[in-house]
C-alpha cells in the first residue's frame, strides 16, 4: 500500500477508530499510540490486508481491538484502568454533566473485555452484529449473548446513578 | 432501570476528538520504509535472541538451573486450557511443576504441536530467570519492606492459559493456606485427583466470574484442578479456561 492510499483510509476511518481505541483504553495517549501502530500495521512487509475479502473499516476495527487488549493486559495484574478525567478543565455545570459520564466510563472499565468491545461497537459506533462478530472474530450468536450481559452488569453497577439522570432531564 | 434509560446513561460518556497530530505522525512513521524503521533494532534484538537460544539450548528445559541441588519431592504434569465458543478445550500450555512452602515451582513449559512457541516461551523465562537477581536486588529501591513482606505472604495460583503465565490469582495469605490444611473458606466442595484428596475452594474474580481452585493438602497445597468460569445469560456458569493435572511422579 502506498502513503497517498494509507492516508486516504486515515482521513476516512481515523475518528471512529480513535474513538474506539479510547473506550478500550481510557486513555487518550494509548489510543493514540494504538491508532498510530494500526495504520503502520498496515505498510508492514507481509500485511494480511486484503480489500476484496474484508471491508477496510472491520480490518482497521480488528487491529485497533486487538492492539488495545494488548495493551490492557500489559497493564499491572489487578491494575484497574484509570479514565483520563475530562471534567478538570471544563466549567462547573459541564463537570457536573460528566460526572456521570466518568461513572459510565468506570462502569465500562469494570466489564470483562470480551463483553466491553462488544458494547462500545453495538452502542457507540451502532454497528450491525454480523459486523461486530467479523470485527471479534466469533458467532452472532455469541455478540448477542455477550451484549445482553454487558448491558445486564451496567445496568446494576449504574442503578445508583438513574435518579440522577432523571433530576437533570 | 429500563433499556431507554441505559442508553441515556451510556451516552453521557463522550469521547474526546482524535488529536489533529495524528495525521502528521502517521504521515511521519509512513514515509520511512518499514524495514529501515526496524534496522537500527536488528543487532541488539539479534544479540539478545543469540544469548537467549545458548541459554536455552544449555539448559536442558529445567527452570531450576539456577539453583542446583533443589529437592524436588514430587512433579505434577498439568495442562492449561482455554474453552472455545463451540464448548471444546484448547490446550494452550503443558507444564511440570511442585510447590515449594505454598510456591508453585515450573520445572518446564511447553506449547502442544508448537515447538516455535516452546523455544519462544523458554527463552523468555530463561531471560527472566537471568533478570530475576537484579529485580530482587532493586525491590527495596522501589517499595517498602512492609509491601514486599505482604506481597510475598500471598497464595497465589499461576494462571497459563493464553500462552503466557501470569502471576495469576489471589487465593489468601500463604502461611495461612497451609495451615489449615488448604481450607481457606468458603470451601466449596471436597475431591480426589489422580488419588490424591482435595480441598475446593472458590473465589469470585469479577461481577460475572469466579475461580474454583482444587488443592491437594498431601502436595502442600498443589492446585491439581482449576477453573474459571464466566456466568451466563440464564445464570449457570461455564468454565472459559483453567488447568487439569495429568500425571503425579513422586520423587522425581
Amino acid at each position: 500500500m502506498d502513503q497517498a492510499s494509507l492516508l486516504q483510509l486515515f482521513d476516512e476511518h481515523h475518528k471512529p477508530l480513535f474513538r474506539f481505541a479510547y473506550r478500550l483504553t481510557g486513555s487518550v495517549t494509548d489510543a493514540e499510540d494504538v491508532v498510530q501502530e494500526c495504520f503502520l500495521e498496515l505498510l508492514r512487509p507481509g500485511c494480511s490486508y486484503d480489500p476484496k475479502r474484508t471491508p477496510p473499516r472491520t480490518y482497521l476495527f480488528g487491529i485497533v481491538r486487538n492492539q488495545s487488549l494488548k495493551r490492557m493486559s500489559r497493564r499491572p495484574d489487578g491494575a484497574e484502568a484509570e479514565v483520563e478525567a475530562s471534567q478538570l478543565r471544563s466549567p462547573e455545570s459541564e463537570a457536573l454533566t460528566n460526572e456521570l459520564g466518568d461513572a459510565v466510563a468506570r462502569a465500562l472499565m469494570r466489564l470483562p473485555e470480551t463483553q466491553r468491545d462488544v458494547l462500545v461497537l453495538a452502542h457507540y459506533e451502532q454497528m450491525a452484529l454480523a459486523e461486530i462478530a467479523a470485527i471479534v472474530g466469533i458467532e452472532v450468536t455469541a455478540v448477542k449473548s455477550r451484549l445482553q450481559r454487558a448491558r445486564a452488569a451496567l445496568k446494576e453497577m449504574l442503578a445508583a446513578y438513574a435518579p440522577e439522570l432523571e433530576k437533570r432531564q | 432501570m429500563t433499556d431507554t434509560e441505559l442508553d441515556e446513561m451510556l451516552d453521557r460518556w463522550t469521547a474526546p476528538l482524535a488529536p489533529a497530530s495524528l495525521r502528521a505522525k502517521v504521515k511521519g512513521a509512513s514515509d520511512v520504509p518499514p524495514q529501515r524503521r526496524m534496522r537500527p533494532g536488528v543487532w541488539a534484538f539479534a544479540s539478545i535472541a543469540a544469548v537467549l537460544l545458548v541459554g536455552v539450548q544449555a539448559s536442558p528445559q529445567k527452570l531450576t538451573f539456577l539453583s542446583p541441588g533443589a529437592r524436588i519431592p514430587y512433579s505434577v504434569d498439568s495442562e492449561f486450557f482455554q474453552a472455545k465458543e463451540d464448548g471444546s478445550t484448547e490446550i494452550q500450555m503443558d507444564i511440570t511443576s511442585y510447590n515449594s512452602e505454598g510456591r508453585e515451582v515450573f520445572l518446564s513449559k511447553s506449547v502442544p504441536g508448537d515447538p516455535w512457541g516452546t523455544m519462544i516461551l523458554r527463552a523468555r523465562d530463561f531471560g527472566a530467570a537471568l533478570l530475576r537477581p537484579i529485580q530482587e536486588l532493586s525491590l527495596p529501591l522501589v517499595a517498602s519492606p512492609e509491601q514486599i513482606q505482604k506481597v510475598g505472604a500471598l497464595a497465589r495460583i499461576a494462571d497459563c492459559a493464553g500462552g503466557n503465565c501470569t502471576g495469576g490469582w489471589i487465593l489468601g495469605n500463604r502461611t495461612d493456606l497451609l495451615r489449615s490444611g488448604c481450607e481457606l473458606a468458603p470451601v466449596a466442595g471436597h475431591e480426589t485427583i489422580l488419588g490424591y484428596p482435595t480441598v475446593a475452594i472458590q473465589r469470585s474474580i469479577a461481577p460475572d466470574r469466579r475461580i474454583t481452585v482444587w488443592m491437594a493438602p498431601a502436595l502442600g497445597c498443589f492446585p491439581l484442578k482449576s477453573a474459571v468460569e464466566e456466568q451466563q445469560a440464564d445464570g449457570a456458569f461455564h468454565a472459559i479456561r483453567g488447568r487439569r493435572a495429568l500425571k503425579i511422579t513422586v520423587n522425581p
